[in-house]
């Protein structure tokens, strides 16, 4: 049998941009009014 | 985005105090550097402005003498060599306290179908999330969808979940206009 075309999107699909972490971060804050 | 700036212990948007709201952005600097960010500040800031109110005032809260400054030096050529005085606040940095879940991502919030692709996600993963961010700025027309594919093409997404993100864009910018 076909598996159902998933119309809702499957969990995570933007996970592979997030997955991408730099090795070194920085803080910066502000406060734009 | 978050509440500093106070005293008041653990801030809230009804019991703010005397804290700021405010914004914190993880950068990785060797892509783009602190003082790039403090020139994006001032292009928005006024720096001869007194502050409106505690909530609402423009600052610049620093982490480190290096930050602060660079951001006096940075504050001062926005004046543009004239004998103003600096007055937007440059503070030090205390506790940083995030603000509510609704206020996070914004914009980002209004659009279902978008929301719907972090499906999964924990409210603080969808905060840190990289994708989010550049959504939120492209739903709210601050980042144009050329740029957002760019991104996200640099960062590893496939062409058909692209293609799929184009959509959904255009179809939220679409619903923005109307």
């Amino acid at each position: 049998m076909q598996p159902a075309a998933n119309a809702e999107a499957p969990l995570g699909r933007l996970l592979p941009v997030d997955a991408v972490t730099p090795t070194h971060v920085e803080t910066a804050t502000f406060a734009t009014g | 985005m978050g509440y500093t700036g106070g005293t008041q212990l653990n801030p809230t948007y009804h019991r703010l105090g005397d804290h700021t709201e405010s914004f914190q952005i993880d950068y990785d600097p060797t892509r783009i550097s602190y003082e790039t960010l403090l020139r994006y500040f001032w292009k928005d800031t006024n720096p001869t402005e007194r502050p409106y109110s505690r909530q609402y005032m423009s600052a610049v809260f620093y982490e480190s003498e290096a930050q602060r400054q660079l951001a006096l030096a940075t504050g001062k050529q926005a004046l543009g060599g004239r004998s103003d005085q600096l007055l937007t606040p440059i503070l030090p940095l205390g506790t940083f306290y995030r603000a509510e879940d609704y206020h996070q991502k914004y914009y980002l919030r209004r659009f279902t179908a978008l929301m719907r692709e972090f499906a999964g996600y924990s409210e603080r993963q969808f905060e840190d999330s990289t994708a989010a961010m550049w959504l939120n700025a492209c739903v709210d027309g601050h980042w144009k969808l050329e740029g957002l594919e760019a991104e996200f093409e640099r960062l590893g997404l496939s062409e058909a979940d692209r293609e799929r993100m184009r959509r959904l864009v255009q179809a939220a910018l679409a619903q923005r206009r109307r």
